[in-house]
Parts: C-alpha cells; structure tokens; sequence
C-alpha cells in the first residue's frame, strides 16, 4: 500500500514537472561541439575552433576568402599600395564600435600590432610579421600605414592576420601579465556582428547580435548558443535528436548511416590538410630513395579511403593539398603496384635469403631485417585503422611493421625528439606556400623536418619560391620543388581528408558558406527558415 | 578529539606527499606540453621557448618544485596554464558542479540500496530476491559509459523526458527561482542516476549478506525463541547490526562521488572535477593536474577518517586510538 503511495506520488511529480516546462520558442540556433574555446583573448588562442568562434566577434581588417587570394574589405573600407608596394595604406570604416561603445580605429590596429609581435606575449602565429612587416602606424583614426620590409605575395595576408583587439581595455594590462590573466574572457569587449553574452566553460557560449554592428542587416540569426558536449555520441545523438543544429567534424560513418535524413544536410568539402607516413631517414632502412617509392607503391590508399573514410577524401600526392593554387596537377598519385614495389626493394639489395617471409639485407656487415614501428596518436580512431590496413598491405611485400600508439603529448615528444621509425601523422597547411620547415636542410635540427630529409637543390629552389613576388612564376618553382618531393618521397602522402559538417533543415542552406577557412565563414549571413 | 585532529593532520601531509610525487613524475615523463604549438609547422623553437618561460616551464625541476611549495603555502595551489586563473579557483568551481551530481547520487544510492538490501534478505529464497539479486549483479557489472549512453538515448531521445547534457537550461537566468531549482534537478536526474547504480547494487547486495549473516546469529534464535515479534527483532536488533559495516562501505565510495568521475562527467558535459583531471592531464596543465591530485587525495583520506569516526558512534565498542 505504502510503496503504491509512493510511486503514485513520484509518477504525478515526473507528469507535473514535464508538463511546466517552458517551450522557448526556437529563433536561435545551437552549434555543437566537444571542446571549448581557449579564451577570448585571440593572442592567447591556439585551436582552430577558438578562432572559428572569435572570428564571428571580431573584426578583421578585410575578409580572406577561400582561394586564399582574394580579400575583400571588412573594417578596411579599401586600401591602396604605394608605388614600390613596400607600403599599403589601410582606410578604415568610421562607424565600427565596440561593444562598450568606443569607436575603433586606426590606433586600435596599430596598439594590435604592437601585440601581435611583442616577444613577452610570444603570440603562436607571430614568426611571419615580425619578420615581413616592419611597421604599423596610425594616421589619424581611419588612416593606417603598413610599412614592409620587402615586396613579397602575401602582405595584405600578413596585416590580415592580426587580430584587431581594443586598445583602450587591452592597454591596462601589460604583455608580459597576459598569459597568466584572466581579465580578459569576462565581458570580453568585441566589434563583430556577433557579440558574447555568456561564456560558461565548459558548458556553453551564447553569442547575440552586437547591436552596435555597422551594417544593420546582419546578423539575421540574432542569438546563437555553442553547446559543449565532450562525449561525441551524445553529443550526436543530440544532432540526430534536432537539440542541436550544427554539428562539425562528423565521423564519415555516421553521415555514410544519416545521408538522405529529411531534418538535416551534410555539407563537405575539402580541408586543407594531409595525411602522411613520414619515413625517418636517420634510420638507415629509410635512407633509400627506392625504398621509400616502394613502400609508397605498396600501400593501397585508395582502398584506405573507400573502406575507412567511405570515400570522403582525396589521394595526395604533395605537401600542398589539391585545392591549393601553388598544387602541382600534373602529378598522379602512386599507384598500387605491388610488382613495381618488390622490384624497387631487389633494386636496393633487399631480398628474403632466409626464407622467414621478412626481406633482407646486409648493412654495414650485419644482416638485418625489414623490420620497423610506426607510431601514431592513440585518440585518432581513423589513424588506427589506417596503420593497421598499412600493415597488412607491407607484410604483402615482405616488410614487418609493429604499430604503436601513443598519447598525443608523448607520440609528441617521440616526433620532436625524432625518436621513431615511420610515423603516421598529418599536417594542416598554412595559407602560405612554404616548405622550408618541413623538408629544409636547415629543419632538421630545430625545425619540423622529422624525417631529416636533406636534399640541397630542393633547398636553394624552395628559398628562391618562397620570396618570389610574381605568383605565376613562383607556380612554375612551386611545381618542380614538388616533383623533387614526389619522386623523393620524405613523405609518402596519403590523403586529404574532407570535411564533413552536418546542419539541420532549420537553417537555410542556400544561405550557408562553409569552407576550409571556417565552417562558420558567413555566420551572420545564415538565415532560419 | 585530539585523535581526530592527529588524523587529519596526518591526512594534510599524506595528500602533500602523494601531490610531490605526482609532480615530480609528471615532468620526468617524455611528453610535452603545449603540444598544440608544436603543430603549426611555422613556428620557431625560440617562440616555444619564449611560450614555455613565460609559464616558467624552462627553470630546473627543483626550482619548480619550490616555486611550487611558495604558491601551495599562499593558498593559490599554483597557476593553472589553460584556465589562467590559480588552481584553487578551478578545484572550487568544479567541485561545486561535482557535488550537485555526487550528494543526489549519494543519498540514493545509499539510501535505495539500503532499503532493497534489507527487503531482499527479509524475502530470501523468493523468486523476487533471486530476480533482483540477479538484476542488481547485471548493474553492478556494466559499465558506466555504457549506461550513461545508453540513458541518454532512451529517456532523452527517444521519451524526451531529461536533457542529454548540462547543468542548465540555456534561459536559466531567465526563470523563476522555484523555475531554477526545479530546472537543475532536471538537469542532475540522469547523471545522478547514472553515477549512484554501480554503488547502490554494490550496497544493496552488501546489506544482503551481511543482514543474512545477521539473521543467522544465535542471539536472534533467541529473540525468536523468546517469542518477541518478528518485525520487532528485525528493525530492533538484526539492523543495526547488520548496518554497521555499511558504514566502511560508505568511507569508501565518498571519494566516488566527491572526487568526480571521468565518465559521467564526459558523457553529460559536467563541468566538474573528473572532466577538469582529464583536461589538465592532456593538456599537461601540471600545476592543475598536481592539485587536484591534492585535493582528490586528500577527500580520499577524509572519506576513511570519516567512516571511522561513524564507526566509533555507531559501535560503541570501538574506540578510535
């Protein structure tokens, strides 16, 4: 009798309190994500994520669009280059304010840029403007004179790079304090169209429409929520469920199991990324050209992408991804070919004299065995599956690899240190063609040449490229250095990975731009349905 | 009490202990931090240098270790790198989401497992006590991630009834106190749920055995023999004697729902202290990471004094010396 009491009382509690809760009315729309941002400082900011977000609330001198060429004004209403392009001259808007109400102005960009190259902040991206742009001047308010120390391809890129911060908040602290303040992610004081109501970390972030934009139009979506869910199958259970709208990085399966949904779309598109097996050439088994170009011919790549990533990516075949302007088009992917491979390897005097199934060879008098390690980042769940197909397709050939997975901040150190064999990893490229840090002699050392690949005529065409004023001339450089590297191959490249971001039918998707520079390029543009 | 003070002194220099070893293994460890930096292949070693210095990662270990000891000393409990905040503040903020999750599940768990230990040895033999008995050891079996999903999935997204995840409605400020209230308990009812099921079939199966073994002892032949009323002899004297070592059992699963726990707090995006561990660890935050380690073990070692000292009120027989 008691016990009925009881779970009558508790059933009538459940239907009272589902029954009162408050429908809010949908006029907003919920991004989904597993990680938060770092901070609203942007000098402080080191993931991609951080800066999709703090792009929507603050303003950049102009727009860089996705060819990474093209640039179109934001705050810059235009500018104009002096007659030996040393210097740009920036005009800015005059009715860009901040959200506490102070105009922004040249002074602010010039205070900027002053923070962007301050080594006491020691900014991530800084290395390129200090050593480009010589000096930022403020005019007046809208007047701004960038001065560069040389004439080279990517200077309105450079001066777009830095964030535009407001001087007159930012200046009570010195550099030197701030790492180690706070201050600076309450209340955070912006100028986008966007601008942010809440941060709880962890938690959520609520951006709303900065009523103090300059262009009154935008943005159409007046209030956006950044949801935090760090578990990835709630977090996409809640995509499926419409809880939430947005929702970036889909894993390949689950948009091969959702494709055709009539609540939501997937959008793809390339991302200007690759993944490689970088050969380590300080162990003598990797030392030889052959070798390297019959593991390349060995490893079945496109069966890699067909089964793991159900199709969504491209083959690689150099440093630079396809849909970057400086890619070399005339190159094709290695082929599959296992004949070609075994032969190359005979070539460079490895054969299975003992008959265990394991090729070999005498190196400095010693008879050693195709054998090495690939290391990989445990957290990567396609990286695993794809070092595994890796050993297999090797064993075919006679080539015993272990694979072993570490934590990324060790499976760092291991690279840093170049302590491995192979390494399966993949680079996120800059906007800028420059391989001088990854294949530079120089790199081996200190910089991120891993493989410690040394080849002295790619060296001297790669200095030559990188600092050529004239883009189509620069292509023609660009395009040997990447023939060296193909028939090198430091690297075998594997694929390009595309982006797969799912959006909900709430949203217009005819509104919608995503690219490779932001899945949240035109935010403010989105318009609900 | 003077025993009591002894202890928890005795506690404050284990936990520093086990801390200082924490911190000192965290920087032997061939790992980096930062390690997001070293992605951008642009990037100098003089600018990760320059980066690392400014969060005094270059100085010797040793001196660390006593910069270290100075902040512990000022109560700051050092800095934390990616909150840029002292670590006291984060434990604090954390532990506070924590305990919204970890009291609920504590009380139910205890509470629940009690009451269903006690049913099922009255009923013993029944097919309802080999049911449950058998239920209870499926609960305790499957793993937490797993239910956790699996909860999300049935009565958030299919019935609807709870949020997946959160704390907090996103127009929480909005609403009225009693809406406040009544929207956080909305919110804790899956995580709490999902935390307490492992302790609360551990406890309920507990409180089984031991009120059997109760059962079984003489002096409740006796009571019978004597004549006394059946639930009298149960509620008078079999429970509290089968009661008692509940109270270990307690000591030691306060940690689990006080210390914060990685899973649940991953799978409902609770910002508490399990989720703020495993951020700080792979993001090599150390100070944070060698703080909490602190606090956990010190709560840890609170949780066994504390079920000592219930012993001692509850077995007058015991005495703690």
């Amino acid at each position: 009798m008691r016990v009925n009491q009881i779970l009558f009382f508790l059933v009538l509690s459940l239907l009272l309190t589902l029954g009162c809760r408050k429908e809010v009315k949908r006029n907003y729309i919920v991004i989904g994500s597993t990680i938060d941002i770092d901070s609203f400082n942007p000098y402080l900011s080191t993931s991609l994520f951080t800066q999709d977000i703090l792009d929507r609330v603050y303003l950049r001198l102009a727009v860089e669009h996705e060819d990474y060429r093209t640039f179109t004004p934001l705050l810059a209403k235009r500018w104009e280059w002096s007659k030996d392009s040393l210097q740009i001259t920036f005009y800015l808007r005059n009715d860009v304010y901040w959200t506490d109400g102070v105009k922004t102005t040249a002074y602010d960009v010039e205070y900027s840029f002053k923070a962007a190259t301050s080594p006491e902040l020691a900014w991530l991206n800084a290395e390129d403007i200090v050593r480009n742009i010589e000096d930022v001047k403020a005019l007046n308010e809208t007047t701004l004179v960038v001065k560069y120390r040389y004439v080279y391809p990517y200077q309105v890129m450079d001066i777009n790079d830095v964030w535009i911060i407001p001087r007159h908040i930012y200046e009570k602290i010195p550099f030197s304090e701030w790492r180690k303040n706070g201050f600076f992610d309450h209340n955070p004081v912006t100028n986008g169209p966007y601008k942010v109501a809440r941060w709880e970390r962890g938690q959520l972030i609520e951006l709303v429409k900065n009523e103090r934009y300059f262009d009154k139009n935008y943005p159409k979506i007046e209030r956006v929520f950044v949801k935090i869910v760090p578990n990835e199958s709630n977090l996409t259970l809640q995509f499926l469920n419409g809880e939430i709208d947005v929702l970036p990085s889909v894993s390949p399966s689950v948009a091969e199991k959702y494709e055709g949904s009539k609540n939501f779309k997937f959008v793809k598109y390339p991302h200007l990324a690759y993944e490689y097996i970088g050969w380590n050439q300080k162990n003598p088994i990797f030392a030889d050209k052959k070798v390297r170009q019959a593991l390349s011919y060995g490893i079945n790549v496109d069966e890699i992408i067909n089964v793991i990533l159900k199709g969504n990516a491209v083959r690689s075949t150099s440093p630079f991804p396809s849909t970057f302007w400086a890619h070399n088009e005339k190159l094709k992917p290695y082929p599959y070919d296992i004949q070609r491979a075994k032969k190359l390897l005979s070539e460079a005097g490895w054969r299975d004299s003992d008959g265990d199934g394991i090729l070999d060879k005498v190196i400095g008098g010693k008879k050693v065995d195709f054998k090495f390690t690939l290391i990989t980042n445990a957290e990567n769940q396609t990286r695993r599956e794809v070092a595994v197909a890796i050993q297999n397709d090797l064993l075919k050939l006679g080539v015993k690899m272990e694979i072993q997975l570490y934590e990324f901040n060790t499976f760092m150190r291991h690279i840093l240190d170049r302590n491995f064999d192979a390494v399966l990893s993949g680079w996120r490229i800059a906007t800028k063609p420059d391989l001088s840090s990854l294949f530079h002699t120089e790199a081996i050392k200190s910089g991120h040449n891993i493989v410690s690949y040394s080849n002295p005529y790619f060296d001297k065409l790669n200095d030559s490229a990188a600092v050529l004023n004239n883009l189509a001339s620069a292509k023609k450089i660009w395009d040997e250095i990447q023939e060296i590297l193909y028939e090198d191959q430091p690297y075998t490249f594997l694929y390009e990975p595309v982006r797969i971001n799912g959006i909900s039918n709430r949203i217009k998707i005819e509104t919608v731009k995503m690219n490779s520079i932001s899945f949240l390029f035109n935010l403010h543009e989105w318009e609900l349905r | 009490m003077r025993v009591i003070l002894k202890r928890i002194f005795n506690a404050i220099f284990l936990s520093f202990g086990i801390s200082a070893v924490v911190f000192l293994l965290l920087r032997v460890l061939p790992s980096v931090s930062f390690s997001d930096l070293y992605l951008n292949p642009r990037l100098s070693d003089e600018a990760i240098t320059r980066i690392k210095s400014s969060y005094g990662l270059d100085k010797p270990v040793l001196v660390q270790f006593f910069v270290w000891i100075k902040e512990i000393a000022m109560g700051n409990f050092g800095f934390s790198f990616i909150y840029r905040k002292p670590v006291i503040d984060c434990i604090f903020d954390a532990f506070l989401s924590t305990l919204i999750i970890g009291l609920p599940a504590l009380i139910y768990s205890f509470g629940l497992g009690i009451v269903v230990g006690v049913q099922l040895a009255r009923k013993k033999g029944k097919a309802i006590d080999k049911l449950v008995s058998s239920f209870l050891l499926i609960l305790y079996s499957i793993p937490t991630f797993w239910v956790g999903i699996i909860f999300v999935l049935v009565f958030s997204n299919v019935l609807g009834f709870f949020p997946p995840s959160g704390l907090r409605s996103f127009n929480f400020s909005e609403m009225s106190f009693l809406e406040k209230i009544f929207d956080l308990f909305w919110h804790i009812f899956l995580p709490s749920f999902t935390l307490g099921i492992a302790p609360m079939s551990a406890v309920a199966r507990f409180v089984r055995t031991h009120t059997l073994k109760v059962l079984s002892q003489t002096y409740v032949k006796m009571a019978k023999a004597k004549g006394l009323e059946e639930r009298l002899i149960f509620y008078r004297h079999v429970l509290p004697n089968a009661l008692l070592p509940v109270v270990t059992l307690f000591g030691l699963y306060l940690p689990v729902f006080l210390a914060g726990s990685v899973v649940v707090e991953e799978i409902f995006s609770i910002p508490g202290l399990g989720k703020l561990a495993i951020d700080s660890i792979f993001q090599r935050d150390y100070p944070l990471t060698v703080g909490i380690t602190l606090f956990v073990s010190f709560i840890v070692i609170l949780g066994n004094l504390i079920s000592d000292i219930l012993y001692t009120i509850f077995d007058p027989r015991i005495r703690l010396e």
